[in-house]
């Protein structure tokens, strides 16, 4: 019943939780969607929808593909005992990169003129060191791990 | 299907019109597995329910904090008849707010990677196992595009960047709504999964399938590294023995004029001409005997009350520092106002949201709620509110009105 190979699947959803889950959620979702209407001006709604589904077709159509073929170059590209310590590194350089856009871009400034406050440091090295740090330690865990399988084959 | 008239028709005589639906009928009975349809076209081993289950976990604490933080902040900020927000204890709003904005950072890396994680069941076959399967998948939409723009409009808030083209706190607010029932529903479909996965019996649909690299608990842990490496370089913008560390955080607690940060300048607010008139007066006015009016240095001459107090601001940064002013229950009382009122304090700014604060008795009443003229030895500069600004214990930033010129008893 459960399609070989898919993470989480546990069928069709049944039982009382489930049923008590869907009632309770769908109020929730209807209040939230009821207080949006009410508070959001009708100029700002398609403007609103535009950034809640833009950024699940961007999520699923672009990045996660985009991180998928990333990871095939690993694959290819890392010898296999060194390939999880840079599978990590690459992911926190990511996720690091892309919550740093907005002080990277900087137009926070732009928004708080005369501010000097808002968004005080220099981002871009500041970041570059961050990763300099993480490819270091990726660094060190990769001579380990490259140590560790050459003592399990001299065994 | 009738055969009558019909321009188009093929060689058999039938309209072409069937032709087309009867391909359309089977396309959907049995549509071609390609691209990510493809059986076995995600060969990872990560794709697992373990790994999921965890990463679903964390996401649901994750959530759960940032969302009943979030209705906190919100509330203190639009108060209720049922909610009365407190001055005490005078560190909880910036906790809380701080919590807020770090647990949503720490919360990017879990949504990334449990969404590639659980990515394949996008494009699970069948697409659809009747209605109930049809609605839990309708429900997966709100949960994943919700929790997305709540962690990219948190991201571009706290970095000032305003991009949407609309009200960032009822975007944000009302999307947590729908996030939130979504993921209700969804805790429900999978509590039976998580369940299996805790009790060491998971299932193992998968093994076999491509490995060699991160194992399914590197995986989890390396979500986990990249949270704490984010929430790190950050979290100095409010926890003070981490501040060398927030080397990419939107604000420093100690730049800005007088050594802290500033919000709304002088100039953004239109107040630069008006808040250094030599005829400014603080007013004491409304539900008073008397009205009382001040000028600078009627305040100066008073015996002024210091404190040490918090800007908490909504984006999640704080700063101390001592305050020297005084006490807004002093002014009730030499108006003559009830010592129970309610106070609303009003600033120079003739626009905006946060141009008046109400403070509600607890407020009006605490002996360090104070119309402060001085910060850490100095007159105010500026752009922090000269010549007088509110500042209160446990008060988000944004209530802590500067450039005041009236209170009025309410």
């Amino acid at each position: 019943m459960t399609p070989a190979g898919e993470p989480g699947d546990d069928g069709v959803p049944h039982g009382s939780v489930w049923w008590t889950a869907l009632g309770a959620g769908t109020l929730l979702m209807a209040y939230g969607v009821y207080g949006l209407l009410g508070q959001l001006a009708p100029e700002q709604r398609p403007r609103w929808l535009l950034w809640f589904l833009g950024g699940l077709a961007v999520h699923d159509l672009v990045v996660v593909p985009a991180v998928l073929v990333a990871g095939l170059l690993v694959r290819r590209a890392v010898p296999a005992a060194v390939r999880a310590p840079v599978q990590t590194g690459l992911l926190a350089s990511a996720v690091l990169a892309v919550v740093s856009i907005p002080v990277l871009t900087g137009y926070g400034r732009a928004s708080q003129p005369g501010n000097a406050s808002v968004l005080p440091f220099d981002y871009v090295p500041n970041l570059l060191g961050v990763l300099a740090l993480v490819w270091a330690l990726t660094a060190v865990a990769a001579v380990a791990a490259v140590l560790r399988a050459r003592r399990a084959r001299a065994r | 299907m009738s055969t009558a008239g019909g321009p188009s028709r093929d060689a058999g005589g039938r309209p072409a019109r069937t032709h087309v639906l009867r391909r359309v009928a089977a396309l959907v009975a049995a549509p071609p597995r390609v691209g990510p349809l493809r059986e076995g076209a995600f060969p990872s081993r990560l794709h697992d329910e373990r790994p999921a289950a965890w990463l679903g976990i964390s996401l649901g604490v994750t959530f759960a904090v940032c969302f009943a933080t979030g209705l906190l902040s919100d509330l203190i900020q639009h108060p209720q008849a049922w909610f009365a927000w407190t001055p005490r204890p005078a560190w909880l709003y910036r906790v809380s707010q701080g919590t807020h904005v770090l647990t949503g950072l720490a919360a990017v890396p879990l949504l990334l990677v449990k969404l590639w994680v659980v990515y394949p069941r996008l494009w699970q076959w069948p697409p659809l196992r009747g209605v109930v399967h049809l609605t839990e998948r309708l429900t997966i939409a709100p949960l994943v595009a919700g929790a997305l723009f709540l962690l990219a409009t948190g991201v571009m808030n706290i970095g000032y960047w305003y991009a949407w083209g609309f009200g960032f706190v009822e975007g944000h607010y009302w999307a947590a709504w729908i996030t939130i029932g979504a993921l209700v529903v969804h805790v429900g479909a999978k509590a039976g999964v998580v369940g299996r996965v805790l009790r060491g019996r998971a299932r193992d649909a998968r093994d076999g399938a491509q490995g060699n690299g991160l194992s399914r608990r590197g995986l989890v842990a390396g979500a986990w590294l990249a949270s704490g490496l984010v929430v790190l370089t950050v979290a100095g913008e409010t926890v003070p023995f981490l501040r060398r560390l927030a080397v990419l955080a939107p604000r420093d607690m100690r730049a800005g004029p007088q050594g802290f940060p500033v919000n709304k300048t002088a100039a953004g607010a239109d107040v630069a001409e008006t808040a250094v008139d030599p005829g400014w007066r603080l007013r004491v006015e409304g539900a008073v005997d008397q009205v009382l009016t001040f000028t600078i240095d009627d305040l100066r001459a008073r015996s002024l009350t210091e404190a040490t107090l918090t800007i908490a601001c909504v984006e999640g940064w704080s700063s101390t520092q001592r305050w020297r002013g005084v006490p807004v229950l002093e002014l009730v009382a030499e108006a003559g106002g009830a010592p129970d009122a309610s106070v609303r304090v009003e600033s120079l700014q003739t626009f905006g949201p946060y141009r008046a604060t109400t403070l509600n008795p607890a407020f009006a009443t605490d002996p360090d709620t104070l119309l402060a003229l001085d910060v850490d030895g100095e007159p105010l500069h500026l752009d922090h509110g000269f010549p007088v600004r509110l500042i209160a214990p446990n008060n988000p930033g944004v209530l802590q009105t500067k450039w005041v010129e009236k209170v009025v008893v309410l």
